[in-house]
C-alpha cells in the first residue's frame, strides 16, 4: 500500500509540473510574434539612382588607375641603362 | 495511519491545484483589464477627435471672422480654400491677408500650400513682387521662399524670364546666386537656358553612338593589353641588357639596348592610345576638346614612331644613344602631358556624376511633393540642402579643373614649357580629388534621404524618370571659357615676347 501511495505522490508531483510546463508554452509561443511585428530596418537603398552614382565614383577611381603612368615607372631607369652602354 | 498519508496526498494534489486556479482568474482578470483599458482609449481618442473638431470648427470660425475685412470678391477666394489653408492665410496680419487675396485663385493656391513661416515672409513683399512670385510653381516658390528676406526682395524685382530662370537653379546655385549685385545676377541668368531633362545623360556635352562607343572600348582594351605586354617585354630586355653589360657583350648590349628603345616606343605609343579611346568614349568632353586632344596625340605617336625607326635603324652605339636621347626627352614631356589628358578624362567622368546629382536634387523635390500630396510629410529639407551644396561644390571645382585644363592644353600647342605642364597636371588633379571627395559626401547624404523617404513612403521612387527642369550655362561650356581664358594667355604670352 505505502509502494502504491508513494507512487501515486510521484505522478502528482510529475503532472503538476507538467501543467505548470503547459501554461508556460502560449508565452513563449508568444515571442516570435513581437519579432514579427517589429517594424522592418532599411539597410539598403536598393535604389538605382543612389547606386548608379556609387558605380560611378568607382569608375572613376578605376578610370584614374587605368590611365596612370605607373605602369611606366621604370622608364627613367632603363632608359639611362641603355644611354650608358 | 495509512488513511492519514492518503488524505495528505490528496490534500498536496488539491492544493497544487489551486495556483493554476488562480494563474487562469489572473488571466481572465488581465483580458478583462485590457478590454477596459482599450474602451477607455477608444473613449479617450472619441474625447479628442470630438475636441480637435470642435477646435477646428471654432478656429474656421474665427478664421471665417478675420477675413471679413476683405472685400467679398477677395474673400470668396479665400474661402474657397481646404481648412489648412484657409488656416494658414488668415492668420496673416490684414496688410499681408488683402495682398494675397488680389491674387489670382491659383496663385493663392500655391501660396498658400506654403509653410507660415516662408507665406509670412513672401507676404511682405511689395504686391507687385508677389504676383510675380506667385506666378511660379509651388515647388519654386518654396525653394525661393527658403532665400532670406532680402535677398528674396532682390530677386522678386527682377522680370518674370529672369525668375523663372532663376528659380531653376538648384538650391545652393540660388543662394550662391542672391547673393550677387543686381546687375551680375542678371548677367549670370541671361546665361542660362533652361533645359527639360528625364536622366542625366541628356545633359551630356556630345552624343556617341553604341557602336562607336563599342569601338572605343574594344580599342581601349586591345592597346591595354598590348600596353602590358610591351611592359613585361621592357622589364625582360633590361634584366638582359646588365647581363649583357656584365658579361662585356658588346654586341649582346647593343641588341638589347635597341630592343629596349622599340618596346619603350611601343609601351608609349600604347599608353597614349589607352587615353585616345577613352577620350573618345567620353561624353562630356565636347566635339571641339576631343578633336584636339585626339589630334595632339596622334602627333606625339607620328613622333614617338619616328623615333622608333631611328632606333630600329640605329647599328652603332652612338645612334642608339642618339635614338634614346630622343626618346628621353619625349618621355619627359609625356609623363606629363598624358597626366593633363587623363585629367580631362576623369573630369568629364565628374561633370557626369555632378550632372546626375543636379537631376536627383529635381526628382526628390517631385517625389516630396508627390508624398505632401499623399498626406506624408517627410522632413528632408536640411539634407537636401546639404546635398545641393555638395553637388555645388563639385561643380565648381571640376569646372575650375577643366579652365585649368584647357588653358594649358591650349597653351602647350605653343610653349608650354614641362614644369608649367607638371604643376597644372598637380593642381587639376588636387581639384578634381576635392571635387570627387564632394560627390562621395554628397552620395552619403543622399543615402540618408533616400532611407527617410522610403520609411515614410515607400512608394517614393527616385529612380523613375520624370521630366525635370535644369538651369544650363551657355556660356560655361567650359571649353568655351577657357577658350577665353587661352585667348588673355596667348596676349600675355605675345605680350611678354
Amino acid at each position: 500500500m505505502k509502494k502504491i501511495l508513494l507512487s501515486m505522490l510521484v505522478l502528482i508531483i510529475i503532472s503538476v509540473a507538467a501543467c505548470q510546463q503547459a501554461a508556460k508554452e502560449p508565452v513563449m509561443e508568444k515571442k516570435p510574434d513581437v519579432m514579427e511585428k517589429a517594424p522592418a530596418t532599411i539597410t539598403a537603398t536598393g535604389d538605382t539612382a543612389v547606386d548608379a552614382v556609387g558605380n560611378g565614383l568607382n569608375n572613376v577611381d578605376s578610370v584614374e588607375k587605368d590611365l596612370s603612368t605607373d605602369g611606366l615607372s621604370g622608364l627613367d631607369a632603363g632608359l639611362d641603362d641603355v644611354q650608358k652602354i | 495511519m495509512k488513511k492519514t498519508i492518503a488524505f495528505v496526498i490528496i490534500a498536496i494534489f488539491l492544493f497544487s491545484l489551486a495556483p493554476l486556479a488562480f494563474a487562469e482568474e489572473g488571466s481572465k482578470d488581465d483580458t478583462r483589464t485590457e478590454i477596459k483599458t482599450k474602451e477607455e482609449i477608444k473613449s479617450d481618442v472619441l474625447k479628442t477627435r470630438t475636441e480637435i473638431r470642435a477646435k477646428a470648427e471654432e478656429r474656421k470660425k474665427d478664421n471665417l471672422e478675420r477675413i471679413k475685412v476683405l472685400r467679398e470678391e477677395h474673400r470668396a477666394k479665400i474661402e474657397a480654400l481646404d481648412s489648412e489653408k484657409l488656416d494658414r492665410v488668415s492668420n496673416l496680419g490684414n496688410e499681408r491677408l488683402q495682398k494675397i487675396a488680389e491674387l489670382d485663385k491659383r496663385q493663392i493656391e500655391r501660396l498658400a500650400a506654403l509653410n507660415i513661416k516662408n507665406l509670412e515672409k513672401i507676404a511682405e513683399l511689395k504686391k507687385e513682387r508677389l504676383e510675380r512670385i506667385s506666378k511660379l510653381s509651388e515647388e519654386k516658390i518654396e525653394r525661393m521662399a527658403e532665400l532670406d528676406k532680402d535677398n528674396l526682395e532682390k530677386v522678386s524685382d527682377l522680370n518674370d524670364t529672369e525668375i523663372e530662370k532663376f528659380s531653376t537653379l538648384n538650391r545652393a546655385e540660388l543662394k550662391a546666386m542672391a547673393k550677387l549685385d543686381k546687375e551680375r545676377m542678371k548677367a549670370e541668368l541671361k546665361a542660362l537656358k533652361v533645359v527639360k531633362v528625364k536622366k542625366a545623360e541628356d545633359l551630356d556635352r556630345r552624343e556617341i553612338s553604341t557602336a562607336m562607343l563599342a569601338q572605343a572600348r574594344e580599342k581601349f582594351d586591345k592597346a591595354e593589353d598590348e600596353f602590358h605586354e610591351a611592359t613585361e617585354q621592357l622589364t625582360d630586355e633590361r634584366q638582359k641588357l646588365k647581363e649583357a653589360r656584365d658579361k662585356k657583350d658588346e654586341k649582346a648590349s647593343l641588341e638589347h639596348a635597341k630592343n629596349y628603345l622599340l618596346k619603350t616606343a611601343d609601351a608609349l605609343i600604347k599608353h597614349l592610345e589607352k587615353i585616345k579611346a577613352k577620350v573618345q568614349e567620353s561624353k562630356n568632353i565636347p566635339d571641339d576638346r576631343e578633336a584636339k586632344i585626339t589630334a595632339e596625340i596622334d602627333a606625339q605617336i607620328v613622333e614617338i614612331n619616328a623615333i622608333k625607326a631611328d632606333a630600329q635603324a640605329a647599328t652603332t652605339k652612338e645612334q642608339i644613344k642618339e635614338a634614346a636621347k630622343k626618346l628621353r626627352e619625349k618621355w619627359n614631356r609625356l609623363k606629363h602631358l598624358t597626366r593633363l589628358f587623363a585629367e580631362r578624362v576623369v573630369s568629364a567622368r565628374v561633370e557626369g556624376l555632378v550632372n546626375q546629382g543636379i537631376v536627383l536634387e529635381k526628382r526628390l523635390d517631385n517625389v516630396l511633393a508627390e508624398a505632401k500630396e499623399k498626406g506624408i510629410e517627410v522632413n528632408v529639407s536640411a539634407e537636401i540642402s546639404q546635398f545641393s551644396v555638395k553637388i555645388a561644390a563639385a561643380k565648381d571645382k571640376y569646372t575650375q579643373a577643366q579652365a585649368k585644363l584647357s588653358a594649358v592644353l591650349d597653351l602647350k600647342a605653343g610653349d608650354a614649357t614641362n614644369e608649367q605642364i607638371k604643376a597644372a597636371a598637380d593642381e587639376v588633379n588636387t581639384l578634381l580629388k576635392e571635387a570627387r571627395d564632394a560627390v562621395k559626401e554628397a552620395h552619403g547624404i543622399l543615402k540618408t534621404i533616400v532611407k527617410k523617404l522610403k520609411e515614410a513612403d515607400s512608394e517614393a521612387d527616385i529612380s523613375a524618370e520624370v521630366e525635370v527642369e535644369v538651369a544650363q550655362d551657355t556660356s560655361a561650356s567650359t571649353d568655351g571659357a577657357e577658350t577665353d581664358e587661352t585667348t588673355e594667355s596667348s596676349t600675355e604670352a605675345a605680350a611678354s615676347t
